[in-house]
């Protein structure tokens, strides 16, 4: 398990759902089977013709947003 | 996606399936041919390829992330595959008779799926729009 931030890569001990649940009270969210993002830092949020949605983060990086976790992400946000 | 909500997520979408096509062949019936009854056989098929057409729902589920190359690869493969359900059973019940009435259907199905296609993308856009509002204004409440 990898952690990017703005400059490091820092491999973690914890698995993802672990991850996931230390997260819950920051700006993240769980975006696939294998991502959680960081809500401040996405860019935009584009729909794709497989009827995913692909976030561009800030650092130009491209990382796909499974439908399901698509309410959880508008929950976050208050939508 | 777990394999049991899978699973779930198949036979809701049987069930609609077929209650959709009942009503739908009901209220026809009532308003063209009220005097014809229905058969426990047709009710069987339609049953059959409601079950069927869910199935195909099989083609979306993966245990991993897969690209977005492959997730178009299964779209044509789904689209396909409803194809040929659907023409296969509208030869068994006689709506259709001979190639020209195949390719008719084939193409009205066709039509369908990418008016569906066309209408989900647009509803996805406007939800990303949402999204992207919100995402401007709560990065802005974090720099402030």
């Amino acid at each position: 398990m990898f952690v990017y931030s703005e400059n490091q890569v820092h491999e973690v001990k914890q698995k993802l759902y672990e991850l996931e649940e230390l997260c819950r009270d920051k700006n993240c969210f769980r975006a696939s089977k294998s991502t959680i993002l960081n809500i401040a830092k996405i860019a935009s949020v584009h729909p794709s013709l497989s009827g995913r949605f692909t976030a561009l983060l800030d650092n130009g990086e491209r990382v796909v947003i499974s439908r399901q976790y698509v309410p959880a992400l508008k929950q976050r946000l208050g939508l | 996606m777990k394999l049991s909500e899978f699973i779930k997520d198949i036979i809701r979408d049987f069930l609609i399936i077929f209650a959709s096509i009942m009503i739908i062949i009901t209220v026809l019936r009532q308003i063209y041919i009220p005097e014809l009854a229905f058969d426990l056989i047709s009710i069987y098929t339609i049953m059959g390829f409601s079950l069927l057409g869910a199935l195909t729902g099989i083609i979306w589920y993966t245990p991993h992330e897969i690209s977005e190359r492959a997730m178009r690869v299964r779209i044509v493969v789904h689209f396909l595959t409803l194809e040929i359900l659907l023409i296969a059973l509208a030869s068994l019940i006689g709506v259709v008779t001979g190639v020209p009435g195949a390719l008719l259907l084939a193409l009205q199905i066709a039509v369908v799926y990418a008016v569906v296609r066309v209408l989900s993308y647009g509803k996805d856009k406007k939800e990303a729009e949402q999204i992207n509002e919100r995402l401007k204004a709560v990065k802005q409440e974090i720099h402030d």
